[in-house]
């Protein structure tokens, strides 16, 4: 087993938010490393400008079963594992994957100075990135009024 | 509902800085997470399941079947390698 995170700092430019959503980060399986993993911890947070208004960013942890326009990352070795993850990272997208309707396993709305972070206590908490080309999971964000960049991070385990 | 295996911890800082923390469970049929506020009835947030013995959300509750996560990705899996054989 290896620990890896994948967040959206490693790689490519912050988009800014607007009032849909866009995905942060992703974490999906691919057919040439093909392995299924599960995500262990979600952090999000904001880090641009904040708004005069006072206000809310809405976080989602979606399923994904096509790839958007993005930059890939190269998933973080947290353990000192020399192995490369199998588990592709996306980041900071540009035009949405395929979101599977109703498959939110989480939704959060935060205040922009707010921040949330979850941790599985177990591997039976975990979400599992099935073993399927593309599959895995979209973490995403919209706001109403706050215009700037955010950071998503998911940690898996595979 | 820590002594469930499927329980996690939320960690909120909203925006004056105060500390929110919860309990959290991920359901067992569809992975939804699903916070446990401190002295909660185990119905007001969802249910066991008596047939896999796993918290399960209010909207898994309700269809009173159970059809376990696992189970679903081994059918996608399988569809996904039975559809690449014909490549």
């Amino acid at each position: 087993m290896a620990r890896y995170a994948i967040h959206n700092r490693l790689g490519g430019t912050q988009q800014s938010l607007s009032t849909s959503f866009k995905t942060i980060v992703a974490a999906t399986a691919a057919t040439a490393t093909l392995t299924s993993a599960k995500i262990y911890e979600v952090a999000i947070g904001q880090d641009g400008t904040l708004n005069a208004t006072d206000c809310q960013v809405v976080w989602d942890l979606s399923r994904q079963t096509a790839a958007g326009t993005s930059t890939a990352v190269t998933p973080t070795p947290l353990d000192g594992s020399t192995r490369a993850a199998g588990t592709v990272g996306s980041a900071n997208f540009t035009a949405e994957g395929t979101i599977t309707a109703a498959s939110s396993v989480f939704t959060q709305s935060v205040n922009q100075r707010g921040t949330w972070r979850w941790q599985a206590a177990d591997e039976g908490a975990m979400f599992v990135i099935p073993a399927t080309n593309l599959s895995g999971f979209a973490l995403r964000a919209l706001s109403p009024t706050y215009v700037s960049t955010a950071v998503g991070e998911v940690k898996v385990l595979e | 509902m820590a002594r469930f295996r499927s329980a996690g911890y939320s960690h909120y800082v909203d925006g004056t800085g105060r500390v929110h923390e919860h309990d959290t469970f991920t359901c067992r049929h569809c992975q939804k997470l699903v916070k446990v506020p401190a002295f909660a009835k185990p119905e007001d947030v969802g249910g066991l399941c008596y047939v896999c013995m796993a918290p399960v959300c209010p909207q898994c509750t309700d269809k009173g079947q159970c059809d376990p996560f696992e189970e679903k990705l081994k059918r996608e899996e399988a569809s996904y390698h039975a559809r690449r054989s014909y490549l």
